[in-house]
């Protein structure tokens, strides 16, 4: 977020107040699209034993592992994420550099994951090896798998979880723990698509059914994917945690000492926060926000389907592991996204608070029950999230004021959004998360698939984009789409042909600009730049007051538009309704045959009193 | 407090009949910051045909600074390095770098300015009922300029020192108990109001000893805040508290109510609000000249 903070400091200097933002959500179209429910393919149960004082997990886990394809599958290759953590020798740490999200990786506090033993059920041990950098590993099977039949392994397991990196390991007795156990990857076109773990990808499993236990010592507070299904003390001061959970593609979890519980019920769902105590300032900002996105998601796109979700904090100390998601549970906290300090936070003028806790639930939506590959197609999950969290905050708290909002100081998230586009527009959204530079990936994931994904709402309307949404979510609910697959549902739905969509922004690097290049006495000359074409209107206003809106499709790189019986036009300006956000330039839209003195007599006075006002303040008047 | 009640009358009525010290108040105050907008103005001027400028007018948003500011960026992308037709985002462009320049000009002109007015204005105060003299207060400028200018300057090192001081108290404080932040606040404030009553004492005491000994005026100064206490509080509390009511009646409540379109009555409402601040600055100095006097130290 550096762009974000050096720009937000510059229009600091000004007073800022932005256009309305955009309308409320219409709800879910009455027509569902309901779609049965694909079978579960990958069951885990796992026992866990946590060391608070080494760090370290000892574990088994029990997978019955289901052939869905219509292949045999002649092994099984497992993800073993924590191994990005073991050297700096890794993928993930040398395109990271070493550090993620600005926290360092620590060489003495490293991450590893080692199976130390795994076989069949009933069977011979398995020969299993690393593959890559380690961060996968196959076991070959004594027979293959064959279409529609099951395999169930037993793997032994135990792990070193680092200081808090990349979104899991330990503060203190702090420990947030994801991405911590041998995970099967996805077969996919008569191969597993699994690949080491790359600084900017993220992961890509299956759904399946979770029981989990954990024994750890009685005074740690958990937190887990599921519901808690059982509590029960052991000897020695320790307990076992079980969770469950149903039709989810991970399991995290979570424990601390320190942790306290809040509630809230909404359509359902139980919100259980759990909070450090020095975030107890926190906890209704956070409620509030959940109950809001959960709200709105389900009415705008399907119900959540779980009967829980667990937020949880993090520490000042560990907050690279905040601001995640896993089915059913987030990470949040009281984390500085536009870097302006804590006490702006704490004040509620920076609304990082409420921004990255509807951005994890979002998630609940596009990666835990739509569950797309994140390696291969980050935009599908983090774009629609991020789409969604634009949309949501804007409907909240004005799109002008979204994420900052300070004493007539104000921001919008969608704005900060389009600034990082316009630092660097010219990167589709489509494509593997490791072949993009770590700016280009949070300009292809984020920024302007929101921005496109908010241009398509106004160009189809807000109901057909809802719609959109909707249908396509029913129908790839538990299951793995890819682009190709919300393409046919958006042309479908939209009845309309999206090639500008899918062709210009997300394959395609386009961009584009329109302006009103000048007006005649009976004709308004427009120009588009760039290869960009998103359909548009010129609206043009004459002189006796009257007006009219000509559709233009963006065809032309220059177009003259006559009005041989109309009046003289006064003024005319391209896309009046400020619909095509990912037009790069706004300010050139509209033209006027005469200068708007008053409007610039206004904004001198506005500068010249700001400029004596700052001068007589450090002056010590 | 009585003494400070008759500092502050008297303070009211030497500010309005030494009505030509606020002309070069405000003067002074309006030459200093001229060469910033005149330019900004004629760039904005230029692009006045875009409808993005009443956007501008009522208030930047944050979009317009962001494409100005990437405006490069965007040439690149579009392949085009001469942009067609009025274009706005130059006119902001010119406001944020000379707004800029503003930020690191203006302290060191106000510093200049200050400086230089200070010694004529104390001596017309203290003089009362003398007339005004328009010589007599360029000598009195002149006089006390150079040791002005370094008490200035030392006075704006302390106040930094002090601010950077209780910003990392109150930052630290705010990781333990956020609670502990307003007693800070309060701690602060009155630690810079005593910091300006020292330092505006340490002024009026060089003019009315007439002195330009730096170490005497802080003597003279201190021990002046000393046995009038009671009575420079009074007057300070009065005096800042109507720069505080003229702060509150224009920020919070005629800087709503007063559209940003209607700029001659925008101008007219913010010029009479420099001019009040400018003036309740003359009430402070005036009723601690008086006040000087009346106790004859």
């Amino acid at each position: 977020m550096n762009l974000s903070r050096i720009l937000i400091l510059s229009a600091l200097l000004l007073g800022v107040i932005l256009p309305p933002g955009t309308p409320r959500g219409a709800g879910l179209p009455a027509q569902a699209d309901a779609q049965p429910r694909p079978p579960l393919v990958s069951d885990y149960h796992i026992r866990v034993v946590l060391d608070v004082e080494a760090k370290t997990l000892e574990a088994h886990e029990t997978i019955t592992y289901t052939n869905s394809t219509d292949v045999e599958i002649p092994d099984l290759v497992f993800h073993l994420y924590l191994n990005a953590f073991r050297s700096a020798d890794s993928v993930f740490l040398r395109e990271a550099g070493p550090s993620h999200r600005g926290i360092p990786w620590d060489p003495q506090h490293t991450g590893w994951i080692e199976v130390t033993g795994i076989r069949l059920v009933g069977g011979p041990p398995l020969s299993f090896a690393e593959i890559e950098d380690g961060t996968l590993g196959r076991a070959v099977l004594p027979e293959p798998v064959p279409p529609g039949a099951a395999v169930t392994v037993e793997v032994d397991f135990r792990a070193q979880l680092p200081r808090v990196f990349a979104r899991t390991g330990y503060a203190g007795d702090f420990f947030m723990v994801g991405q911590w156990f041998p995970k099967l990857g996805v077969w996919q076109a008569g191969a597993w698509n699994a690949y080491p773990f790359h600084a900017n990808a993220e992961f890509y499993a299956d759904f399946g059914a979770y029981e989990v236990e954990i024994t750890l010592p009685a005074e740690y507070v958990t937190g887990g994917t599921g519901m808690l299904a059982d509590v029960e003390a052991r000897a020695g001061g320790m307990q076992t945690v079980t969770y469950q959970a149903e039709r989810v593609i991970d399991f995290a979890w979570t424990a601390s000492p320190h942790f306290q519980e809040a509630k809230r019920q909404v359509n359902g769902v139980e919100i259980l926060y759990l909070y450090l105590p020095e975030h107890a300032w926190t906890v209704e900002r956070v409620l509030t926000a959940a109950e809001r996105a959960i709200g709105a998601y389900g009415r705008w796109y399907g119900p959540y389907a779980y009967p829980r979700l667990t937020i949880v904090d993090v520490p000042d100390d560990g907050k690279g592991a905040g601001g995640m998601e896993y089915p059913t549970l987030i990470t949040a906290g009281a984390i500085d996204m536009l870097g302006l300090g804590p006490a702006f936070m704490r004040l509620g003028f920076d609304r990082s608070i409420e921004l990255v806790v509807m951005h994890e639930i979002g998630h609940q939506w596009w990666y835990a029950m739509v569950a797309t590959n994140e390696a291969e197609e980050p935009w599908l999950d983090e774009g629609f999230t991020d789409y969604s969290t634009v949309r949501l905050m804007g409907e909240l708290y004005g799109a002008q004021a979204s994420a900052l909002d300070a004493c007539g100081l104000e921001a919008g998230y969608l704005d900060l959004r389009r600034a990082e586009y316009l630092a660097n527009p010219e990167v589709p959204m489509f494509g593997r998360a490791w072949d993009f530079s770590m700016i280009e990936y949070s300009v292809a994931t984020y920024s302007k698939p929101a921005l496109s994904l908010a241009t398509l709402e106004r160009v189809l309307g807000e109901e057909k984009m809802l719609e959109v949404m909707a249908t396509y979510f029913r129908r790839y609910q538990y299951r793995h789409p890819t682009t190709e697959d919300f393409r046919v549902v958006a042309e479908e739905v939209a009845g309309q042909d999206l090639a500008w969509f899918f062709e210009g922004l997300v394959y395609g690097k386009e961009v584009l600009n329109y302006r009103v290049t000048s007006l005649g006495a009976h004709s308004v000359t427009v120009a588009r730049q760039g290869d960009l074409r998103v359909p548009t209107e010129v609206e043009v206003v004459f002189v006796d007051g009257s007006s009219i809106r000509e559709p233009w499709d963006g065809g032309e790189a220059e177009k003259t538009i006559e009005f041989p019986n109309h009046p003289a036009v006064e003024r005319a300006k391209i896309d009046p309704e400020r619909k095509i956000l990912v037009d790069l330039v706004w300010s050139d839209n509209g033209l006027s045959r005469q200068r708007d003195l008053a409007a610039w007599l206004a904004l001198v006075t506005r500068l010249i009193f700001r400029l004596q006002d700052f001068y007589l303040i450090v002056g010590g008047w | 407090m009585g003494q400070g009640w008759f500092a502050f009358r008297e303070g009211i009525r030497r500010a309005a009949r030494f009505w030509q010290l606020l002309v070069v108040f405000y003067g002074v105050s309006l030459i200093a910051t001229l060469p910033l907008f005149v330019l900004p103005a004629f760039y904005l001027a230029q692009s006045a045909r875009r409808p993005s400028i009443q956007q501008a007018a009522d208030g930047i948003d944050a979009w317009l600074v962001f494409e100005s500011l990437l405006e490069r960026v965007r040439q690149i992308a579009l392949s085009d390095n001469v942009p067609t037709g009025p274009d706005i985002t130059g006119g902001v462009i010119s406001i944020l770098s000379y707004g800029l320049l503003a930020a690191v000009a203006a302290p060191f002109l106000a510093w200049i300015g200050s400086a230089f007015l200070s010694g004529g204005v104390l001596l017309v105060y203290s003089e009362a009922p003398r007339s005004f003299q328009w010589r007599r207060f360029f000598w009195g400028c002149w006089r006390w300029f150079g040791v002005f200018l370094l008490l200035g300057f030392l006075q704006a090192l302390l106040t930094a020192s002090v601010l950077v001081f209780f910003g990392v108290l109150g930052i630290l404080l705010a990781s333990f108990a956020w609670g502990l932040v307003f007693p800070v606040i309060v701690l602060l404030s009155l630690v810079l109001v005593f910091g300006l009553a020292f330092f505006e004492m340490a002024r009026l005491a060089a003019v009315s000893g007439n002195t330009r000994n730096l170490w005497q005026a802080f003597r003279d100064g201190l021990r002046f805040l000393r046995y009038q206490a009671k009575s420079l509080a009074g007057l300070y509390l009065l005096a800042l508290g109507l720069l505080a009511a003229i702060h509150g009646g224009f920020r919070l409540w005629l800087l709503d109510i007063v559209p940003l379109p209607w700029w001659p009555l925008a101008l007219a409402s913010q010029q009479v609000f420099i001019l009040l601040r400018l003036w309740a600055r003359g009430v402070r100095l005036a009723g601690a000249a008086a006040l000087r006097n009346a106790t004859r130290l």
